[in-house]
């Protein structure tokens, strides 16, 4: 009893550390936002406007692309968000006859309700560097054609959409020409110090001018119409019954080039897009938005308490898995084998598509972050388990069944102190690998010290990295320090005599 | 008492032990010996209940070995092996007192139990707290025999119990041994391939070959009577070693 009671009280505590966040979970409206700046300061917008008007809401930020905050609305795990018309069209509803006209109904048919457009169409384009451009005569997509030494960086959502690389490789008949899938961000910068020529662009990106790039021509119109729209939840309707008055205030509310500006304020000039929010507001509604922007300390704890609680919960509970799992694979021949094949299975999945595999069942958020962060630590800490109890000397073993003890006995007081220092190895390796792979957790929405790195990433900006990656790296080698403390407390001084 | 009836046993195609059939007898020491490979350790892992045989049946005290009757005969066993098998992560106290532990004696009785087994085996005391790896071979041997006595045993299994140890402190060892066998009137099963040895210990030598009894009886009836010319083979090339390591 005393042992469950334990476990129980560290559970508790592991909760605890994010009661806050869930707290607000609860009774808050869910705005959510992709990984990228524009879409992070319209739902930063939207989030400010619905508090100023006397609503709760929480802006969860920067959660990776379209399927996953059109699957978070659709499962309720976010209320509002923006999508743009093209890829409602193009990517959410490929394949059916769907087109501006009829996308409401559409919509309305998943519970979804979307707004009129904006006032901006942000769609796509292709460029290069204005230089090079005019170097080579290069005004339209069709010149392109003939210039194979272009190499083309493009972004991994346009490598893989409907509308995306390969129909306008067939349209302009450019199938001799190799593109590389890119972060959108990083490629701007392989654009201007010149490892790739080509890259696709959002018409209202505020690099366009920064780095003076040229829009090439669609001189055979392929790029639809990209319209900015509000999507959101029919229920929230009944919940909040005025909520659809403040959310129509933004039709026809920003223009492209109020667009270009909010982008450029926040990914040239630096200003947060809480601040380029906010004065947009105060500026177009003339309402007085108070921002409440986080200092770098309420940050820092805000991420650590984040970052640990995926981390701490995930491991707790591979730690209270494994070691039983570890102990019946060697205990059951040849089963073992096969759970050992299975569990090393799991950690070949790269760490980022198991992330999403994750969303259809546990949505978006820290839940599914927890279950694919258990899932990868399971390999160290069971396979360790396994050896740690294999390579116990037969004779050693024989002699304790000779001697009558029971099994169970046998395992507790002969078998698990002679495993230990196997064991707390992979515990030690699963925590490190844990802490790392838990950095990606801010794609789905789960925090931690992923969100300073995904933002200092979008906006080139090293420090906001550097807010992200130094603590992990601290957290791992404090980690590291732990678990060497730990060894000495759980493994046997007769074994630390001999290693010595 | 120990009976064996007719025992064999194959690992695979090979035959470690054929037919064999042997009676010790309540306070007599027996010695098992024979080239390596002759079935001897695999006569003691059958009555330990480690290994089964193929077929016929092993008698600890009257009592069969079997599934359900495995966990009695372990009490009436002391076992010990030529590595002396201790538990590395365990004091040589916590060791000797593994069995008393288990089943939960008072602190009075395990203390008058471990004062009488340091006794016996002439351990120091001060040793009681070291780690199996900071002591001699010769002292794990004794930590080893101690804990196998601890329940006082009818019946002790020694499996190469001097195999590992250099020639002085087997030589002491040896006496001492003797003199805790006679004291103690415990039925004794003792394997090794040093003909020297078993002549030192045994009230009955049993020499086995590919896994049957090619001659058994006293250490004088082997030496005079040689049954064949392995016996005789056996004996004399024993006889060269037991020589050589007087004189060195």
């Amino acid at each position: 009893m005393k042992k469950f009671n334990c476990l129980y009280i560290t559970l508790l505590f592991l909760l605890s550390l994010n009661f806050q966040t869930y707290s607000l979970d609860n009774h808050a409206i869910i705005i959510g936002s992709k990984k990228f700046t524009e879409s992070v300061i319209l739902g930063e917008m939207i989030s400010q406007k619905l508090n100023h008007s006397g609503y709760s809401s929480m802006h969860k930020r920067e959660l990776g692309g379209t399927r996953v905050l059109w699957n978070g609305l659709l499962q309720g795990e976010i209320d509002i968000y923006i999508e743009y018309t093209g890829t409602i069209i193009q990517e959410i509803f490929a394949g059916e006859s769907i087109d501006e006209n009829n996308l409401s109904e559409k919509l309305k048919s998943f519970g979804v309700l979307m707004s009129k457009p904006l006032g901006f169409n942000n769609t796509y384009a292709i460029g290069m560097l204005r230089k090079e451009a005019e170097e080579l005569n290069i005004n339209s997509i069709s010149d392109l054609r003939d210039h194979l030494e272009l190499k083309f960086g493009l972004t991994n959502e346009f490598m893989d959409r409907r509308d995306g690389w390969s129909a306008l490789r067939n349209k302009y008949n450019l199938i001799n020409h190799n593109a590389i899938g890119i972060d959108h961000d990083i490629a701007y910068r392989g654009l201007a110090e010149g490892s790739i020529n080509v890259i696709d662009l959002y018409s209202t990106d505020a690099e366009i001018k920064y780095y003076d790039i040229k829009k090439l021509k669609d001189d055979k119109k392929h790029f639809t119409d990209y319209h900015a729209v509000i999507l959101y939840r029919s229920e929230l309707l009944e919940k909040f019954p005025g909520i659809e008055q403040v959310l129509l205030k933004f039709e026809g509310a920003i223009n492209a080039d109020e667009m270009i500006t909010l982008n450029a304020s926040v990914k040239i000039n630096g200003s947060s897009e809480i601040s380029a929010a906010g004065n947009f507001l105060n500026k177009k509604f003339t309402i007085e938005i108070e921002n409440v922007e986080k200092t770098f300390i309420e940050r820092l704890i805000k991420n650590t308490r984040e970052h640990l609680f995926l981390v701490l919960i995930s491991l707790f509970f591979a730690i209270i898995v494994s070691i039983p799992l570890g102990i019946y694979a060697r205990k059951n021949e040849p089963l073992g084998k096969i759970i050992l094949g299975l569990v090393g299975i799991i950690q070949t999945i790269p760490s980022l598509a198991i992330l999403v595999f994750m969303i259809p069942f546990f949505g978006i958020g820290a839940e599914p972050a927890i279950v694919a962060l258990f899932l990868y630590s399971l390999l160290p800490i069971v396979r360790n388990t396994y050896l740690g109890l294999e390579d116990i000397d037969t004779q050693i073993k024989e002699s304790a069944i000779v001697l009558g003890l029971s099994k169970k006995y046998i395992l507790r007081k002969i078998e698990l102190p002679l495993a230990a220092r196997s064991i707390i190895a992979g515990v030690k390796t699963s925590a490190v690998i844990n802490i790392g792979t838990a950095t990606l957790g801010a794609l789905i929405g789960a925090g931690g010290y992923g969100q300073p790195i995904l933002t200092g990433i979008r906006l080139d900006n090293i420090q906001l990295i550097l807010e992200g990656a130094v603590p992990a790296a601290m957290l791992a080698i404090l980690a590291q320090l732990a678990f060497d403390a730990i060894e000495k407390l759980i493994v046997p001084k007769g074994l630390r005599i001999k290693a010595q | 008492m120990i009976r064996i009836e007719n025992i064999t046993k194959k690992y695979n195609s090979l035959i470690a032990v054929d037919r064999f059939s042997a009676e010790i007898p309540q306070g007599s020491t027996t010695v098992l010996i024979g080239q390596s490979g002759c079935g001897k350790s695999t006569i003691i892992r059958i009555l330990t209940g480690l290994t089964k045989a193929d077929s016929g049946d092993s008698y600890i005290n009257d009592l069969k070995i079997n599934d359900q009757n495995i966990g009695r005969i372990r009490k009436e066993l002391g076992y010990v092996i030529q590595s002396g098998g201790l538990f590395p992560h365990l004091s040589v106290q916590e060791n000797i007192l593994m069995m008393a532990k288990y089943f939960k004696w008072t602190k009075n009785k395990i203390s008058s139990r471990l004062d009488e087994l340091i006794n016996l085996t002439n351990f120091p005391p001060e040793g009681l707290n070291k780690y199996p790896s900071q002591i001699s071979g010769g002292q794990q041997q004794r930590v080893s025999l101690m804990r196998a006595l601890m329940l006082n045993p009818k019946i002790l299994l020694l499996d190469e119990p001097l195999g590992a140890l250099d020639p002085l402190i087997r030589y002491d060892l040896q006496e001492d041994l003797k003199a805790i066998f006679a004291k103690l009137k415990k039925t004794v099963l003792i394997v090794t391939h040093d003909l020297s040895e078993a002549a030192f210990f045994a009230d009955q030598i049993i020499l086995m070959q590919d896994g049957r009894i090619v001659q058994s009886g006293t250490a004088g009836e082997l030496f005079k009577n040689p049954k064949n010319d392995f016996v005789k083979k056996f004996i004399n090339a024993q006889r060269v070693n037991y020589n050589s390591e007087n004189i060195s």
